[in-house]
């Protein structure tokens, strides 16, 4: 293993409100490096998945994006952003 | 042996031995583990961490040190998760005809929806032949109280169904593994792929090797029966199988091979079969 800098994708959690119900950048990319997680997980409840905030998006394995920027293109409210970090060479 | 066989096998293997199924067994909670009324200590528990925070602890640090370049803190990390989780039991691969015998003794089941599938790719799975997971043992009776762990409800099946359902995903590409919940209990049966199953990926990609232990067995091919047809390729998640174009056969690496058998029960010629890892005495502690 080698030392790699791994593109910068960030999410604008205004934007992305409902990603359990959207789901197209967790399905579209090629290597997985998104997750989905309930905010909450309360007993005898389950969560509305298209109320705004009862899911969260992350970045889970940020190390796995080779900045194909498919998720970008089929985001409906343009919530994710990729860029290289300056240095990223090494 | 195993560490888990070691510390629960009773002297045989560990998944074979009743015991760990038993209700007594899940009531044995983990030190300092009650009821609550909220999972706080669940995977999903990063998920309330302030938006924008660098994470602190656990295989997230590793993996924003590795993403940053930064190989050195994410080598200390792994190896600090991996001398905690060695402690406690793991995920274990096994192979089609081990899942039929856990099936005759491991009542009752219940097929679920898959965790790492709904996190990973939000896969909302909600009838029989979308589930992926199966809750094993006492357990499951008491799905109900918890709603969104178990969205889309869950299916109690007999032995037979419970059968036909691995068989169905044995079929489709899906390997299979044991997962113990709580402490030692043996709680689930996954039907899992490369890379949506977190232990798969945490331990192929990122090194977490105590996480999930290879099977009692290794697939060898045999050369005098396989011709090559091609048939196993793509079934293997662990990169361990591939035609070797030498000698225009099927090629299995002994030390990436996790013996779940989805080659060998691809294989149309009986040409693939599983060796006891422990009798290799080269593999034999290669878990």
């Amino acid at each position: 293993m080698y030392p790699i800098v791994a593109p910068l994708i960030k999410i604008n959690q205004q934007a992305c409100t409902t990603p359990f119900a959207c789901k197209r950048c967790l399905q579209v990319c090629p290597t997985a490096v998104f997750m989905v997680h309930e905010t909450k997980m309360l007993r005898l409840e389950e969560t509305d998945k298209h109320e705004p905030g009862n899911y969260r998006l992350r970045v889970a394995f940020r190390d796995k994006c080779s900045a194909c920027n498919r998720c970008v293109d089929v985001c409906p409210n343009n919530a994710l952003t990729i860029e290289m970090p300056e240095g990223a060479a090494i | 042996m195993c560490r888990m066989c070691d510390s629960m096998g009773g002297g045989g293997t560990w998944y074979l031995n009743p015991k760990n199924y038993s209700n007594r067994m899940y009531k044995l909670r983990e030190p300092g583990k009650g009821p609550t009324t909220q999972l706080g200590n669940s995977p999903n528990a990063g998920a309330a961490q302030e938006p924008g925070a660098a994470p602190r602890m656990g295989l997230p640090h590793a993996l924003e040190a590795k993403a940053n370049g930064d190989l050195e803190t994410f080598n200390k990390v792994i190896s600090d998760l991996n001398r905690r989780s060695v402690m406690r039991a793991g995920a274990q691969v096994v192979p089609l005809h081990e899942v039929m015998e856990i099936l005759d003794f491991g009542m009752p089941v219940a097929a679920m929806m898959c965790i790492c599938r709904k996190n990973s790719r939000a896969c909302e799975e909600c009838n029989l032949s979308e589930y992926t997971c199966m809750g094993l043992g006492t357990g499951m009776l008491k799905w109900e109280r918890w709603p969104e762990r178990y969205r889309g409800g869950v299916e109690f099946l007999s032995t037979k169904q419970a059968k036909e359902w691995v068989e169905y995903w044995d079929k489709k590409g899906m390997m299979h593994m044991l997962m113990q919940e709580g402490g030692d209990f043996i709680g689930g049966l996954c039907n899992c792929d490369y890379p949506d199953c977190g232990p798969i990926r945490n331990r192929i990609d990122y090194g977490l090797w105590a996480q999930l232990v290879k099977s009692e067995y290794v697939c060898f091919v045999d050369w005098e029966k396989c011709n090559g047809c091609g048939d196993c390729l793509g079934r293997c998640h662990y990169n361990a199988l591939k035609f070797e174009a030498t000698m225009e056969k099927a090629h299995i690496d002994q030390f990436n091979c996790f013996g779940c058998g989805l080659c060998e029960t691809a294989c149309p010629r009986d040409a693939i079969s599983y060796r006891d890892r422990k009798k290799i005495p080269g593999l034999a502690k290669v878990w």
